[in-house]
């Protein structure tokens, strides 16, 4: 429930929120709702990793139509995330695991990940528009997304060993820790991406 | 657990990875930072540049117009004043021979104060244009005898006071245009808007500046209002552009109805 904090930063901040940031606050959203499905099928003790894959592929195509809003002054780089966003697609349906983690799939989204925080990164280096690039928002999105996929991208790689059922106990308990330190520093950065939306211009990306 | 050499493998990856990826967020915001500060620094300059260039051609338009003022004063003493003086002769002469008709001889004398007057005053027009006294013998003297024109014309009391320059001292040629047209400028408020019936004005040279200051006794004005309105801000815009030729500096105090001080500097 930790998803709560940007949820709630961005109440506060809703009269500052871009379409970027509203687009995220969906993302958060289909994200919470998902968990709480996950957390009901627990107590339900029913399978619910098919809910989690789910929840990982729609959560790729909100970011990725959020990234293709963020680089939209680059027709290149729009073409680039709908490349990686079809293969997205396409790698997260043919390995879909009904039972268990797609932890390939989840691996290839932390790559896509990965590149569309590069390609945002080019534009704000190259195109210099941010007067205080701490106080703009897409920057911590971006930051948030990168460290999250940076510290996930191994751990799903090599899934069958680290968060898979057949995982050793204290092997699994390592990794998914891992996972949710990595996650609220995730929640954390995007809660700051909230905050600064009242310091900064919106029509700058 | 941490011995185990899947571990140790996906640990040391994932730590190398993700100490690439902050090094990559801390290098955005370093190099966007530094690029933004350079960018600040050029349009910096351009700015410079640009301020620089208008205050050129702000110079080469004040040089003009005194070119100009040369050549409409010389016209008008070589040329206009010449031709007034062969007509003054001419005149006379004309009179001489109708002397005996009285009310002719009458009109003749009052036609021919109309030409004296005519002459006269295309001198001083002419001389107003070009101070020759500034040319010829430096600010001191031409301020003085601008001073004792006023004098004439008007029965205000003007104190003119100056230490650190003596009556032969010399300062660049624009310098001593400007602060002559300045008070010049000053003076005309003074007279025309402020009705004031004294003014003090102070000159001091020091080794780097010239500062004087120009007091009157007016009504006063309401500075920040005379400053924005286009029609009357026209003085007090007119003596900014000639100080920032010379990158100088004007400080007004104006109270109203307790007089105005003008304080200016200019660098040598």
């Amino acid at each position: 429930m930790l998803v709560l904090l940007p949820i709630i930063v961005a109440f506060f901040r809703r009269a500052y929120l871009t379409f970027e940031l509203r687009v995220l606050l969906l993302y958060l959203l289909t994200y919470m709702l998902f968990d709480i499905s996950e957390w009901v099928l627990a107590l339900l003790r029913t399978n619910n990793m098919y809910i989690h894959n789910i929840s990982e592929l729609v959560g790729m195509l909100i970011i990725s139509f959020l990234y293709y809003r963020i680089l939209i002054d680059s027709r290149f780089k729009q073409q680039v995330v709908i490349v990686l966003v079809l293969l997205v697609i396409l790698q997260n349906i043919l390995q879909f695991n009904w039972g268990e983690l797609a932890g390939y799939s989840f691996t290839l989204n932390k790559v896509a990940l990965i590149s569309f925080v590069f390609l945002h990164f080019h534009t704000i280096i190259t195109e210099v528009k941010i007067s205080n690039i701490l106080q703009h928002p897409p920057f911590w999105i971006s930051s948030a997304f990168m460290v999250f996929s940076c510290g996930m991208l191994f751990i799903y790689l090599f899934w069958n060993y680290t968060l898979s059922i057949s995982s050793q106990n204290e092997i699994f308990r390592l990794y998914r820790n891992i996972e949710q330190i990595f996650r609220i520093v995730f929640i954390i950065l995007l809660s700051f991406g909230f905050w600064t939306s009242k310091f900064t211009n919106p029509n700058v990306y | 657990m941490f011995t185990n050499p899947n571990s140790v493998l996906i640990i040391t990856g994932t730590a190398i990875l993700l100490l690439m990826g902050i090094g990559l967020i801390v290098f955005v915001v370093t190099y966007q930072q530094q690029q933004l500060k350079q960018r600040y620094q050029q349009q910096k300059q351009i700015q410079e540049l640009k301020s620089e260039m208008q205050r050129q051609m702000l110079e080469s338009a004040l040089e003009v117009q005194e070119v100009e003022r040369v050549r409409i004063a010389k016209d008008l003493h070589d040329e206009v004043g010449a031709m007034l003086s062969v007509t003054k002769m001419s005149f006379n002469q004309l009179l001489r021979k109708i002397d005996n008709a009285e009310d002719l001889a009458t009109m003749g004398k009052q036609t021919r104060e109309l030409l004296e007057q005519s002459i006269s005053q295309v001198r001083r027009i002419s001389k107003e244009l070009v101070p020759s006294t500034l040319e010829e013998f430096g600010l001191i003297s031409s301020v003085d005898e601008f001073i004792q024109k006023v004098h004439l014309a008007s029965t205000m009391a003007f104190v003119f006071s100056h230490e650190g320059i003596d009556i032969k001292h010399r300062f660049d040629r624009k310098i001593e245009l400007t602060i002559y047209r300045l008070i010049q400028e000053l003076v005309n408020n003074a007279l025309k808007h402020a009705e004031a019936s004294e003014i003090t004005l102070h000159l001091t040279a020091q080794s780097n500046k010239i500062i004087f200051t120009f007091t009157d006794n007016g009504k006063g004005f309401n500075f920040e209002a005379v400053r924005n309105d286009k029609k009357s801000g026209l003085g007090l815009r007119n003596m900014a552009s000639r100080l920032n030729v010379l990158n100088g500096l004007i400080d007004i105090k104006s109270v109203l109805g307790q007089g105005t001080q003008t304080t200016i500097e200019i660098p040598i």
